[in-house]
């Protein structure tokens, strides 16, 4: 496959990744707040 | 235990650490002790909702909280604006069929390791920004931004800062629901050069200009001088964010 027809199909690879990353749920990030002192 | 759960899970778990009631004790920890009204220490808030003690119950506890599902996402980037201090804006996103509300958005800067003296130290609170109440409408987001001035103890030790940021009821005292916490750390702003349009992410546009700039120097990714498929790869290979 020569370079010119490759990028065509590797755009359309991207594009399709990208959607797909677009349509997973959000995922948490737990905030810790830790308190402490010296003892 | 606490470290641990730093080092284990640094993708999903943003921990800030309050000394309080000892010579590390600041103003503003000492607001969030109040807060959450967490006068047996120590006091490990999980998104605002409870106090995860006992110590041999922290890691289950987060596993669960993290599993919960949320409908509110967080994005921070930096940019420079001298030496130590930088301009840190979080963009808060709704999903399309989240709920409407409104979140109290904090931003605080934490310093690793610190304070120095003391050997199990993780992200120690440093600083705060001013809080701002963000209305959230479903499918849309809105950005905060504030600016830290890095302290001579952050300076000496960038490698340890991190800014933390989350999205939480905007009550006047606990329990409130943290919705989504995001972090950031020190380098802020890498390198990103495939991010030709200077919009800090590799998207198509970006695609685009490399595509168009083949052959030339105008789409050089890997500093070779030309655009050609190695640069391609090295495209597709940053797509999305920079980090």
């Amino acid at each position: 496959m020569t370079y010119r027809r490759l990028i065509p199909a590797l755009v359309g690879l991207v594009l399709a990744g990208h959607a797909a990353a677009h349509a997973q749920a959000t995922e948490r990030m737990v905030l810790g707040e830790y308190f402490t002192a010296t003892w | 235990m606490v470290s641990d759960l730093i080092d284990a899970y640094p993708d999903t778990f943003a921990v800030v650490e309050y000394h309080v009631s000892d010579a590390y004790t600041t103003p503003w920890g000492n607001q969030r002790k109040i807060f959450y009204g967490a006068n047996l220490l120590p006091w490990f808030s999980y998104d605002g909702l409870f106090d995860a003690w006992p110590i041999e119950t922290y890691e289950s506890k987060f596993l669960a909280r993290q599993q919960v599902p949320t409908d509110v996402g967080i994005d921070i980037t930096a940019q420079a604006i001298d030496d130590d201090t930088y301009e840190f804006t979080a963009e808060l996103c709704l999903e399309p069929d989240g709920t409407a509300r409104t979140v109290r958005v904090y931003m605080v800067q934490v310093l690793d390791y610190f304070p120095f003296e003391l050997s199990s130290a993780r992200n120690g609170f440093r600083q705060a920004a001013a809080t701002e109440d963000v209305q959230l409408l479903p499918g849309t987001c809105e950005t905060v931004i504030r600016q830290f001035t890095f302290d001579a103890d952050s300076m000496g030790h960038q490698s340890d800062i991190k800014i933390i940021a989350w999205a939480q009821e905007p009550l006047n005292s606990g329990p409130a629901e943290v919705h989504q916490a995001a972090g950031i750390v020190w380098p802020f702003a890498a390198p990103c050069p495939a991010d030709f349009d200077g919009d800090n992410d590799v998207d198509t546009a970006d695609l685009l200009h490399l595509l168009g700039a083949w052959g030339t120097a105008d789409g050089d990714v890997d500093d070779d001088g030309d655009t050609d498929t190695s640069d391609l790869l090295a495209l597709l290979a940053s797509w999305g964010e920079c980090s």
